[in-house]
């Protein structure tokens, strides 16, 4: 009788182990239909083609105003800086990373923690630009993402204990990993951070069960590609089919083109569209040529790495114009027919429409106020130079510098990292923007390994009294900016939409905000403590929607921004995620 | 050596529920940790024969040597749990032999503060016998910051370990140290970093000479003694921290047939 019961009790345990584990295994399914379940957020983007956009309508433009914060997190420690992380909700708990490569996992209901890992960084880690986190990838039973020395670690969702590590490359040569890896059919896919130190960058792919490798692309023309057979390397093409086509001498063998942006995916052509950053050095007298494929966007094939297509947004780039910013999957209508284009705002100040089987350039225009280095783009979406707006060479003069340039956008862009969203019933994206220009000049410089591999300096101003970020909404269709929202500050978070027809984003003044997504008109906001430099999601809960975002100034504005520090330096550094509901009795307006 | 055996529970006319004895060093944390590590109303016995060696006083609280001696506990020994009393965390290392029996381990520890160290060896019934010791010491092993951690170039030599294996008559005793920070995750600023699991396996690969899981009271670059009571023809030594990281190198060859 009595070893009865306990028979029956291992078997009623072992099946709600099961159960549970069925239940909160994350799959290929999950994740790409992300952007059509409203109950959880399993991907960077919101779905893998990055539309930054949820379907839910229970929380809209009536009723957002009675938002109300449910909760709020610190991560803790002294080691706050920028928190730019975007969170993941999977089965009521929460996924998120945190500057320093720290993750945690969160009760969503309560707040309370249920795990956190953090990371033994070496001191010698070279992030360029904040010891940031861009957010983790959840694939089965793990936790995916990079740290600052380049490895990528999976964690058991439930322990927080690691699985696998698995190092990507060398941090001493300047390498970091900062965005969140995707996964593509059981695929985990990153890419590496670095363009300032003269690395190559790469698109790799892994398997998230072991963290095996499966294919590497390189983004600099001239390098090998290969994907893995059983632990053997099998080469797959040179990435541009041969060296020196776009670079002189050897420079492309430091050429920078970081991926240090992660990438989007697209099932309707079944590719990964990664942006690459500057060609290495800065000094773009050094190399001249188109320089392949520094600033592009690219098309690649998720099965083994090779390149479809790519399209360079600043070639032959002299501004630190990285042409890392998402690639946006989207379709519309013209004249009956569905194109299937993408999008991009560039940190040059152009925005591109793209048809994303082939490519090719549709339309592209400024989303900008001014843009000085190019007098527009020619039919193939290829930039005009505009005469005297590249840095001069310090060749041609005696002293240690070259002629400088003023240049707007500033090389910390038209847009930056920070993710825009398109709204499937406006047909709007919502482009988080600056407005500042650049005193730019460019001098001598030699590769040294480990080392800033820049040859120029520099130095960033506001261009107008009062604001300096725009939050703009903008027709894909025809370039218009149908709104607008400026704000003092740089705006350096992402930005998320919904079928309530709101736009939500933060300002590094610490506020999150929501947007009337049709006039533009801001109807909540609440002050978070710290500046907003993440971005939100949105989920529902037990019936009810809900708002995240994490919380924490810094990123590249307070290291790099030059006199916009006038703006900011009273910013105090932060790290929470706030979360926010709508209470199933205020739904209704008022 | 005689029975030495401290039956302490029978001489105290103890009650049917198996009662714990009495410690001889009167730790406040006896009774409690005993439950929490080794299980609630787990039978314990002190027994001699558990010889745990630790010097009088601590000169430096972060490196202390602990010497566990079984060479004259007749075995076999199931598993072995070795905590410190006073630690903040204070549990120092769970051993679980393989087919081949350990007859000596040893590894150095923290000290927090001057306090008992305890050793216990779960025998084939399920009786725990215990071996106690105690170590005075200045304090502040859990806290202060690693001498590695200070560095900046700590990571050129991370992971390096020196060591070997060394004929016995008869058996192996392998002796071996790693470059390993083993922070304990109460320094400002610092993440627990520190080796969870250490494994010995011998030619087979299947089954293990022996596993043990570490916690932060262990040292830091910490250097480990096995004594076993057969040598296999080489061992491979297998070492994981929480970071995921693993450390794994061949000790010893086919060399030592003569004994």
């Amino acid at each position: 009788m009595r070893s009865n019961r306990i028979g029956m009790q291992f078997t009623a345990s072992a099946l709600a182990l099961a159960v549970s584990y069925g239940a909160n295994a994350v799959t290929d399914e999950d994740i790409m239909n992300d952007h059509m379940t409203t109950d959880d957020v399993v991907s960077y983007g919101m779905g893998l083609q990055g539309q930054r956009f949820s379907t839910l309508d229970t929380l809209n433009t009536d009723n957002v105003r009675n938002l109300q914060p449910a909760w709020a997190f610190a991560f803790g420690g002294e080691k706050m800086r920028g928190q730019e992380s975007q969170p993941m909700v999977k089965d009521g708990v929460m996924y998120v990373s945190a500057s320093y490569s720290r993750v945690y996992a969160i009760d969503a209901k309560t707040g309370e923690e249920l795990w956190q890992y953090d990371a033994r960084l070496p001191d010698g880690i070279m992030p360029c630009c904040d010891v940031i986190n861009r957010g983790v990838a959840l694939y089965d039973d793990k936790v995916i993402f990079g740290t600052l020395d380049a490895k990528l670690v999976a964690l058991n969702k439930d322990t927080g204990k690691v699985v696998w590590i698995k190092k990507v490359a060398d941090y001493q040569a300047g390498y970091s990993i900062t965005a969140a890896p995707i996964i593509v059919n059981g695929k985990l896919i990153t890419g590496v951070s670095g363009g300032e130190f003269g690395i190559v960058g790469k698109v790799e792919a892994y398997d998230p069960n072991t963290g095996e490798i499966l294919w590497t692309r390189p983004t600099v023309e001239g390098h090998m590609g290969y994907v893995y057979k059983d632990g053997e390397a099998i080469e797959n093409g040179i990435s541009g089919g041969e060296a020196g086509r776009t670079w002189p001498g050897d420079l492309w063998k430091t050429g920078g083109a970081a991926t240090w942006l992660g990438g989007t995916y697209d099932p309707v052509t079944d590719s990964l569209f990664f942006g690459t950053g500057n060609p290495a050095p800065w000094n773009s007298h050094l190399r001249p040529g188109d320089n392949l494929f520094s600033s592009s966007r690219l098309a690649i094939d998720p099965n083994d790495g090779s390149i479809k297509w790519h399209f360079q947004t600043t070639p032959h780039d002299g501004w630190d114009y990285d042409g890392v910013n998402e690639l946006i999957s989207f379709d519309y209508e013209d004249d009956g027919d569905v194109v299937h284009a993408a999008a991009t705002a560039d940190r040059n100040g152009f925005f591109y429409v793209l048809n994303r089987e082939t490519g090719d350039f549709i339309r592209g225009f400024p989303f900008v106020d001014k843009i000085t280095w190019a007098e527009g783009l020619d039919d193939n979406g290829r930039p005009i130079y505009a005469d005297g707006g590249r840095p001069g060479n310090p060749a041609d003069v005696s002293a240690d510098k070259g002629e400088p340039v003023l240049a707007q956008p500033s090389f910390l862009g038209g847009k930056n990292w920070m993710p825009m969203a398109f709204n499937q019933e406006t047909g709007l994206f919502y482009v988080p923007s600056n407005e500042w220009a650049m005193d730019i000049w460019n001098e001598p410089v030699s590769y040294k390994k480990g080392a800033a591999y820049l040859g120029a300096g520099f130095t960033i101003r506001p261009v107008n009294d009062d604001y300096i970020g725009v939050l703009r909404a903008i027709d894909p269709k025809t370039g218009e900016e149908v709104w607008r929202h400026e704000n003092r500050a740089p705006l350096w978070g992402g930005v998320m939409t919904t079928a309530g027809d709101l736009v939500f984003t933060g300002t590094p003044e610490g506020y999150l905000k929501a947007f009337d997504a049709k006039t533009g008109e801001e109807l909540y906001r609440f002050n978070t403590g710290s500046g907003v430099v993440g971005t939100p999601i949105t989920w529902e809960m037990d019936g009810e929607q809900y708002v995240s975002v994490a919380s924490g100034w810094g990123g590249a504005v307070p290291l790099w921004g030059g006199e916009v520090a006038r703006v900011v330096k009273d910013f105090n550094q932060g790290g929470m995620v706030w979360t926010f509901k709508l209470p199933s009795d205020r739904v209704a307006g008022n | 050596m005689g029975r030495l055996v401290w039956m302490l529970c029978g001489l105290m006319a103890a009650p049917v529920l198996a009662a714990v004895p009495q410690d001889p060093f009167g730790s406040p944390m006896w009774e409690y940790n005993l439950s929490r590590y080794l299980g609630e109303g787990s039978r314990v016995v002190h027994d001699e024969r558990v010889q745990l060696v630790v010097p009088p006083f601590a000169e430096d609280s972060a490196q202390v040597p602990l010497t566990l001696d079984l060479s004259a506990y007749p075995g076999p020994v199931q598993q072995i749990i070795t905590w410190v009393d006073l630690n903040p965390i204070p549990h120092l290392f769970t051993l679980t032999p393989g087919a081949t029996q350990a007859r000596l381990v040893s590894l150095n520890f923290r000290v927090q503060q001057a306090t008992t160290v305890r050793a216990a060896v779960r025998d084939a019934d399920g009786v725990w016998h215990i071996g106690s010791a105690y170590v005075d010491a200045a304090g502040g092993g859990c806290t202060a910051p690693s001498l590695t951690g200070a560095n900046p170039d700590w990571e050129q030599h991370f992971g390096t370990i020196h060591g070997g294996a060394f004929a016995r008559l008869p058996g192996v005793r392998y002796k071996f140290s790693v470059m390993h920070p083993m922070d304990s995750g109460m320094v400002g600023d610092v993440p627990a970093f520190h080796i969870e699991s250490v494994r010995l396996t011998g030619p087979g690969g299947d089954a293990p000479l022996l596993t043990m899981t570490l916690s932060q009271s262990a040292a830091e670059n910490p250097m480990f003694v096995f004594e076993l009571e057969q040598q296999p023809p080489y061992t491979v030594l297998w070492m994981r921290d929480n970071n995921g990281n693993v450390f794994e190198r061949r000790l010893g060859e086919a060399s030592g047939a003569e004994s």
